[in-house]
């Protein structure tokens, strides 16, 4: 006799998922195919949220072809975990993504490119184990037999040098479309571009190997008082508006200060709402923090709470 | 002075009317949708290869109500000039309805095998998932969870270096 009970206790008027399921309790076949869409962690999450996901994981191979590691699990993927996970591709791997998975290392990257051949986006950002060297291996190992790669990411690798970057940028595959796309917009944490065949370039100011950016606004405040025909550099040379990607001018930047450090032109200052004691902003990804007081629509920034607790006993 | 004209087949003038494709829903609604628009879609792609020509397509999969929305995606992503920008402000707005519609657009996209929608529709699912414990996983989705006392033994096992 086939289970029809409804979990009431747990449902809620406010609830949007009781709405019309195939089969009560199992997973919504919808679920199915989001699965090559999670990163490793939202993979082993739906493992452990029911047995049949468990036993899709276990038994198909769709869901393992686009592997994403990044928080929380970067640090604690190390190369024997890595082998096995990438063990469920069947040698079939298609994007190997370790995001600040600082324990990798060269050794543990080959093994793993050794068997998946097939692998066309290889990114390996903030592995700080790596070497320049073992990345050059792993790509020219991924480019024998007529496979190309498509996009890397090596931002964050130690040592990176021009000729590291020169030989990297002849296995990638030259999408003409790709050449003339100038990396702008793309900023703050996400700040990544899957449309750049490499991340990183030299940054024409400093002359080393970093993530360079142009800037979004045509005629951008650097290029109008410095008479430059464009902005362009990486993030230690041009300080850049963690919203909008403009740059920012010495001057602003003291002005337009945020409370959580991050780097806004004043455009973007002007816009947000701003501390009812110290008239600072959140950046909007640290929107979050604010704190409302009670009966006001301002909000207090965590720093200033200290000091409005104090004020309330006099 | 001359230009070349637009390569999209949304270009129209009187004597070029745009073409029109009609499709059937699961609860026999119709629907027009120009055939730019429904060039988004591989399933319909191949169908107006074939030249149904007149006859509206039948897509026993999708109810009239999805496929309404469907084909006002399709019509949206087929115009001409729209920035990237508004487009993602557009997109963002089509999924915010509730779970079980996000979810009939996930078929939806996957039956006709649109990869834009697709694409928007698992992401977002893939966001509600994100940072989720597996508790809060079942909940979210409704799911029971009937992992026998060895099951559970087994998969914290499996995956105890997650959480050392």
């Amino acid at each position: 006799m086939p289970n029809l009970s409804f979990d009431v206790d747990h449902a809620s008027p406010e609830d949007e998922n009781i709405g019309e399921l195939t089969v009560p309790g199992q997973p919504h076949e919808a679920l199915l195919l989001v699965l090559p869409y999670l990163s490793l962690s939202g993979l082993i999450a739906v493992g452990e949220a029911c047995t049949s996901l468990r036993d899709v994981l276990r038994d198909d191979v769709l869901p393992w072809l686009e592997l994403v590691v990044d928080d929380p699990l970067s640090r604690r993927m190390c190369d024997e975990i890595l082998i096995e996970i990438t063990s469920k591709a069947n040698g079939k791997l298609r994007t190997l993504g370790l995001f600040n998975c600082t324990k990798i290392t060269d050794g543990g990257l080959q093994t793993v490119i050794e068997r998946n051949p097939l692998i066309n986006k290889l990114y390996v950002p903030g592995c700080t184990s790596l070497t320049p060297e073992g990345v050059i291996n792993a790509v020219k190992t991924l480019s024998t037999h007529g496979n190309i790669l498509q996009s890397i990411k090596i931002n964050g690798i130690y040592n990176l040098q021009k000729q590291h970057l020169q030989v990297l940028r002849s296995y990638v595959r030259v999408n003409p479309k790709t050449l003339e796309h100038k990396c702008s917009t793309h900023f703050g944490l996400e700040g990544d571009c899957n449309i750049c065949p490499v991340d990183v370039e030299i940054c024409p100011k400093c002359n080393e190997v970093r993530k360079v950016s142009i800037c979004p606004i045509e005629t951008c405040v650097r290029k109008r008082d410095r008479r430059l025909s464009e902005c362009r550099g990486c993030s230690s040379c041009i300080p850049r508006c963690i919203q909008c990607g403009a740059c920012v001018e010495p001057d602003d930047l003291e002005e337009a200060e945020a409370i959580c450090a991050d780097i806004l032109c004043m455009r973007c200052w002007l816009q947000l709402p701003k501390c009812d004691f110290c008239n600072k902003p959140y950046c909007k990804q640290h929107a979050e923090w604010r704190l409302n007081p009670s009966g006001s629509r301002g909000f207090v920034c965590e720093l200033c709470a200290v000091y409005e607790e104090d004020d309330i006993d006099v | 002075m001359s230009s070349s004209p637009p390569p999209s087949s949304a270009a129209a003038s009187p004597s070029c009317p745009k073409k029109m494709i009609a499709l059937r829903s699961s609860d026999g609604e119709t629907f027009e949708i120009e055939e730019a628009a429904a060039l988004q879609s591989k399933t319909l792609e191949n169908m107006i290869d074939e030249d149904c020509a007149g006859t509206p397509i039948p897509l026993p999969n999708v109810t009239g109500k999805i496929l309404a929305k469907v084909v006002e995606f399709c019509s949206k992503h087929a115009e001409p000039g729209v920035d990237d920008e508004s487009l993602r402000a557009w997109d963002a707005e089509f999924v915010n309805v509730e779970q079980a519609t996000v979810f009939d657009y996930i078929l939806a996209a996957n039956f006709l095998e649109i990869p834009t929608l697709l694409n928007l529709t698992c992401n977002v699912v893939a966001d509600m998932i994100r940072g989720k414990t597996p508790d809060e996983i079942r909940k979210f989705f409704n799911i029971k969870s009937i992992f026998s006392p060895e099951e559970e033994e087994e998969v914290r096992r499996e995956n105890h270096w997650a959480f050392e």
